[in-house]
């Protein structure tokens, strides 16, 4: 296993999850026009946090964080399964999935 | 044999889960007139079959670990302290069915996915708690989620449904996005996903001069999907829009039992295995504490819409709560157990009154307005709802000034005595929208015609108004029993 990551560290992997989970969190808070792209940021943290645990895993030679992925995954999909009924639902009362439409409550 | 013996302590969910499968084919193969009334009466009659199980089990020898891993390391427990939570969740469960059903009805909502979503949620709760490992802990608390994120958006025709459900979806999952980003530094810290050997990393770390920064990342990430969930201050905004979005119904399970599950996780991971970093974590709660109750009750009195005004309420006693679990001594934590019961009851009286008064046409009560007059049109329901509500505000010598005095009297217990002074000056502040409900009911003109609920809702208004109002006859009780549950705990 260790052979693979010669020239690649573990900083290197927890580097770039942490700058895809940041992309990931810039995307819902900034995004201010689609839903769908709100959804595609989660999936983009979710998978973010995937990397950091393979990348431990592999590093502490331990499995735990490979089982742990298996279960982020199965979440994930899920997860994006109840967002986009959600989202349909949305859709078909307000006839537009823009993030500034959702703003009929306030107070 | 040995192996049935072995997964004893995981009863109740079994039971729980292989019910809930059974109901799902059952309802899917029923028509869906019939199935919309009766599977909500098996579902009840499945929490109390669950809850009996669970008695069963905590009466006899075999609580404790289960799901051992090759390594001896437990993935799941069953203590006094997940006991006493468990039962209060069935209980209120059940409870929150029997008040939604006219309401349901009303609105041709009365399909059987909602009680079946109803106790999945209760499910992931239930697994949660008991959970010894961050997976079944994360399973567990995504299990709890989704079934919420679809009942927020149940009555799939309402705009404002749709959104409320959409906002809790989106927040919601970022909560746990952040949570499960901690449980990886955690994993990658400690090597394991078992609570053992969170504690052993967190035991550590806490000797050294300066907490690494691996570690306090790994904490604030954690503990931040939590503090969504409990809807505490930094992460409170979805709290009012989801509340007022989503069906009452579901707005009154929602402010009850998802809070009571968190908080109670956020206690036994406070006191087992996060313990060792108690510094850093006392004063992280002490002031989303103090935050939280200010800016709960503030918010709360400029409210018009009743929905609203209970979302922020909601989050003033979360603030309440968080003073007892800041002080970390056993007496603060049964404090915050005795304090959620007796939220629960309140909650639910005043949401069992508010969704079953209707309009002509079907309607709901929604904004002040239209409790205008209650206390000549219903005079036994205002007189409930006036109970209840001065309880929310802690007056003597209803349930919830003992709640409240509970709390404060843990936090001077353990010298935090500036938090039980900003907690009194919030509850004075609460006191404000509670005596205006008060005075809509019995000072103003009534103004729209209110239909009463229907004979069940009236009845069940009736004992946990009963409940609150005659607490005090034997406060030791629900004390007692809390005590228990916090010794398990902080064991």
């Amino acid at each position: 296993m260790h052979a693979a990551f010669h020239h690649v560290g573990l900083t290197e992997f927890l580097t770039l999850s942490s700058i895809l989970f940041m992309i990931g969190v810039c995307g819902i808070v900034l995004n201010r026009k689609n839903i769908i792209i709100i959804l595609m940021s989660i999936e983009l943290m979710l998978m973010s946090i995937n990397i950091n645990m393979v990348a431990f895993s592999s590093y502490l030679n331990d499995m735990g964080g490979q089982i742990f992925t298996f279960f982020i995954l199965t979440i994930a999909a899920a997860e994006l399964a109840i967002g986009l009924a959600i989202v349909t639902v949305f859709y078909r009362n307000r006839g537009n999935i823009d993030v500034d439409d959702a703003d009929m409550m306030k107070g | 044999m040995d192996y049935l013996l072995s997964i004893a302590p995981a009863l109740p969910e079994l039971t729980l889960a292989l019910s809930v499968l059974t109901l799902l084919i059952v309802g899917a193969v029923m028509k869906p007139e019939t199935a919309g009334v009766v599977i909500p009466v098996f579902t009840r009659y499945i929490l109390l079959g669950t809850l009996i199980v669970l008695m069963f089990v905590a009466t006899s020898s075999y609580t404790g670990t289960a799901f051992m891993r090759g390594s001896g390391v437990p993935m799941f427990e069953l203590n006094a302290f997940s006991i006493f939570i468990k039962a209060s969740l069935l209980v209120f469960a059940a409870i929150s069915l029997v008040g939604a059903t006219p309401y349901l009805a009303r609105h041709k909502l009365l399909s059987f996915e909602y009680s079946i979503l109803h106790i999945l949620a209760v499910l992931g709760m239930m697994i949660m708690l008991s959970a010894r490992d961050m997976i079944v802990l994360y399973v567990g608390m995504e299990m709890m989620s989704f079934p919420l994120y679809i009942l927020a958006a149940y009555a799939r025709d309402k705009q404002k449904s749709s959104e409320a459900g959409l906002k809790y979806f989106v927040l919601g999952s970022l909560a746990s996005c952040l949570m499960v980003y901690g449980m990886s530094l955690f994993y990658g810290l400690a090597g394991d996903t078992s609570y053992t050997a969170l504690a052993g990393v967190v035991d550590q770390f806490s000797g050294l001069e300066k907490p690494s920064l691996m570690l306090s990342l790994a904490l604030v990430f954690t503990l931040s999907g939590f503090i969504f969930k409990i809807s505490a201050v930094p992460f409170h905004m979805w709290t009012p829009d989801v509340y007022e979005g989503a069906p009452s119904t579901v707005t009154a399970f929602m402010a009850v039992l998802p809070k009571i599950a968190a908080i109670a996780l956020l206690m036994s991971l406070l006191n087992g295995p996060l313990v060792g970093a108690f510094e850093q974590w006392q004063v992280m709660f002490m002031g989303l504490a103090v935050l939280t109750m200010v800016v709960g009750s503030l918010a709360a009195t400029a409210q018009n819409n009743l929905k609203r005004m209970l979302a922020y309420s909601s989050i003033a006693n979360v603030g309440f709560m968080l003073v007892g679990l800041a002080t970390g001594i056993t007496f603060g934590m049964a404090a915050v157990l005795a304090y959620l019961i007796i939220y629960a009851v309140m909650t639910f009286g005043i949401f069992a009154i508010i969704n079953g008064l209707h309009k002509r046409g079907g309607k709901n009560v929604e904004t002040f307005d239209d409790l205008s007059g209650l206390g000549f049109t219903h005079p036994k329901l205002a007189i409930c709802l006036m109970v209840l509500v001065f309880s929310l505000a802690g007056v003597p010598p209803l349930a919830g000034f003992f709640a409240k005095f509970f709390v404060f009297t843990a936090a001077v217990q353990a010298g935090l005595i500036p938090l039980a002074v900003i907690g009194v000056l919030s509850s004075v502040i609460a006191a404000y929208y509670c005596l205006r409900v008060v005075k809509t009911m019995y000072f103003d003109e009534p103004k729209a015609e209110i239909i009463a609920p229907t004979f069940g809702v009236t009845i069940l208004v009736y004992i946990l108004t009963g409940l609150v109002l005659f607490y005090f006859v034997n406060v030791d009780s629900l004390l007692n029993l809390a005590n228990k549950a916090a010794i398990a705990l902080v064991l």
